[in-house]
């Protein structure tokens, strides 16, 4: 006869054994994606990185300065056109 | 089982005393290996039950309540980051001016090239730059590992790659690249192939520069600013072209932090490109370049006689004729023939006077408020191209008249700015750097306010009437010093051979930025009428830069509107009994 208490004991361990091996695959998924994410982070942080680099070569003052030259009319700023908020006089309302 | 055994070992001890027919045991010596053997078995299963109740009770905590430091260790995972072998540097706006970048370099291994001359004819045929025999050569090499070429480009890299050749690979390595190009390269430097700074700040502050880059501490912030450094560098480019100078030097500094915002040295040299420069590129001659600056020297004889007392605005002196002393002669370039007094020294720029007043104040205290001043010794500056100023060893009264002009004592670009900055910042002196400050930086007071305030309203004499008029840019009240000196050569001076300088400061009411220019070797123009002194070629390019820089850097311009003028009489000061203004701003 088969005691339950048997049962119980080389059941228990099977259950144990089992939900061991399924959360360490689990566990093994987990770490393979976080693996790849990772890699996936790095290249994004390396391509971020030339970007910035690339950012800084292209608005360098010279260039800005010969395209502002060939596409805009505008020309640099004379003392006359700096003002700052102080100077501007305070607003009175409508009704004034 | 227990009871299975204690039975047998029971019967076991009665047969062992049947058989040896001693008397038997009485009940109670029998049963007392039973209850020893029953004790022992109590310990055991006591132990037993507190080691499962302990391992129990740490799995619920484990389970259950986190786990202490292991589910710290899991919240603070951030990832990998990238990690580069130097930080970036980046100028006080945050524009990036120095980085590594990620690049492929190609490596043989000559044990495994099954073709050498094969292969070198492929890569020859996609690296043109590279010769056949000098990749032949490494290909059939002892040994297993060539470089044949760093730093290859993306397009060069694919190129090499689709040959597929054995033998050759490809080491992932850094490189560091200046967005700018050559812009900053006297301020920067750079680094070589190993990624070891080699000049500039990219060597003095390497360590530095690694660690950041290990920790992921974020960039080197320096004080630098790269629409400044432009500006300063087309100008400076523009005006030695114009004026045919050999070279030309220029620094933007911070009066107040002893921030330098830009520093040009010309002609400079491209840091790709080391072997295509000769010293003449690689020579910064704002910071290591040590010149007779000449009259500019003045500000510091006149801001030093006024500072000891020696003499007040008032005082004259005799400029009638050129000044004998032992067996030299000291005359003017500018010989106004009469008596003049301080501020008309200043702004006519009379050597006869300024010497005199050097005179007057003496060789011990001149030398000690120009050791004050900062310019006897190197500046502290981050750089390893740091010059040393060079002092008469023996400081006789002929010397103390010359350096009363600003000749027989050779201080870098630098010195002079940063002496000129103390000079009007209320005389306070801040060690120049380059490196981004943050508040307010102690220093070490070197003249009074008042000197201060009086130098600032002669300075602004010189542009307003004297010998840096073209320095003016409109509405930004220029202030500051000419001066032409022949440079020096073994025993005496090269005729025609001109360092010109003009260094001032801006808005003049209340200075923020030091300008300072220095020409090589200008000439004179059809439109400077052949002259090639300061006035006509340093000055101008102050100007012109000053009108640029001025609203990048939110410095407002004073408009000449009748609303001002209130404002603008108050700051007038007279100077002597005739009514004659010093100053007008």
């Amino acid at each position: 006869m088969i005691r339950p208490a048997l049962i119980l004991w080389i059941g228990l361990p099977a259950i144990v054994t089992i939900a061991l091996i399924l959360v360490s695959y689990q566990v093994q998924s987990l770490e393979n994606e976080l693996e790849t994410l990772e890699h996936a982070a790095i290249a994004q942080q390396e391509e971020i990185h030339v970007l910035k680099a690339e950012w800084s070569f292209l608005n360098r003052p010279e260039r800005l300065a010969r395209l502002a030259g060939r596409h805009l009319e505008l020309a640099p700023v004379t003392p006359a056109q700096m003002s700052s908020f102080t100077l501007v006089p305070p607003f009175k309302g409508l009704d004034q | 089982m227990s009871e299975l055994s204690v039975r047998t070992w029971r019967d076991a001890a009665g047969e062992m005393s049947d058989a040896n027919g001693v008397e038997r045991l009485s009940a109670r010596e029998a049963r007392r290996p039973l209850e020893v053997a029953r004790t022992r078995l109590l310990v055991a299963g006591v132990i037993f039950t507190v080691c499962f109740v302990i391992l129990g009770a740490r799995l619920v905590q484990l389970s259950l309540f986190g786990g202490g430091h292991y589910a710290a260790q899991i919240a603070q995972h951030e990832g990998t980051r990238l990690t580069l072998q130097r930080a970036d540097i980046v100028d006080r706006n945050g524009v990036l001016l120095a980085t590594n970048l990620p690049s492929q370099s190609l490596y043989v291994d000559p044990t495994q090239v099954l073709d050498a001359t094969e292969a070198a004819d492929k890569i020859t045929s996609v690296l043109p730059k590279l010769t056949r025999d000098e990749i032949l050569r490494k290909a059939s090499a002892k040994g297993s590992f060539r470089w044949i070429q760093r730093n290859l480009t993306p397009e060069q890299y694919y190129a090499v790659n689709r040959l597929g050749l054995p033998g050759f690979g490809f080491k992932r390595e850094e490189r560091r690249v200046y967005p700018h190009g050559s812009l900053f390269v006297h301020t920067l430097g750079f680094a070589g192939v190993d990624n070891g700074g080699l000049a500039g700040l990219e060597a003095a502050r390497d360590a530095y520069l690694k660690n950041l880059a290990e920790n992921h501490s974020g960039a080197l912030v320096t004080s630098l600013d790269s629409r400044v450094q432009h500006i300063f560098n087309a100008e400076l480019a523009a005006a030695m072209a114009e004026f045919d100078a050999k070279g030309g030097a220029g620094i933007v500094l911070d009066v107040h932090s002893g921030e330098i915002l830009a520093l040009s040295s010309l002609p400079d040299f491209n840091p790709y490109d080391l072997k295509s420069s000769g010293p003449n590129q690689r020579f910064n001659r704002a910071t290591l370049g040590v010149y007779e600056l000449g009259s500019t020297f003045k500000a510091f004889t006149t801001a030093m006689a006024l500072d000891y007392g020696v003499v007040n605005l008032n005082d004259r002196y005799d400029a009638t004729k050129p000044l004998r002393v032992a067996r030299f002669m000291i005359r003017d370039d500018h010989p106004q023939n009469r008596w003049l007094d301080v501020p008309e020294i200043f702004v006519h720029s009379s050597n006869i006077g300024a010497a005199q007043m050097a005179r007057d104040v003496g060789a011990e205290r001149q030398k000690e408020f120009l050791g004050r001043l900062g310019m006897l010794a190197p500046l502290p500056l981050e750089l390893s191209e740091n010059g040393s100023p060079l002092s008469p060893r023996h400081w006789r009264e002929i010397n103390t008249m010359t350096i009363g002009y600003g000749h027989g004592i050779a201080v870098t670009p630098l010195h002079l700015i940063s002496g000129f900055a103390t000079l009007v910042n209320g005389g306070i002196t801040r060690p120049p750097t380059l490196l981004r400050r943050n508040g307010e930086v102690s220093g070490t007071r070197v003249v009074t306010r008042e000197t201060s305030d009086t130098m600032r309203l002669l300075m602004r004499m010189v542009v307003e009437d004297g010998t840096g008029k073209k320095a003016e840019a409109e509405g930004y009240l220029v202030g500051g010093k000419t001066g032409t000196a022949e440079k020096a050569v073994a025993g005496g001076y090269k005729k025609n051979a001109l360092i010109t300088t003009f260094v001032g400061a801006f808005p003049m009411d209340a200075p923020r930025y030091a300008v300072l220019v220095m020409l090589d070797e200008p000439h004179g123009t059809k439109s400077t009428h052949g002259y090639a002194g300061a006035g006509w070629n340093a000055a101008p390019t102050v100007g012109r830069i000053i009108s640029q820089i001025a609203p990048m850097l939110g410095v407002m311009a004073i408009r000449p509107s009748g609303e001002d003028e209130e404002e603008t009489e108050r700051l007038l000061v007279r100077a002597d009994g005739e009514g004659r203004r010093i100053a007008s701003f």
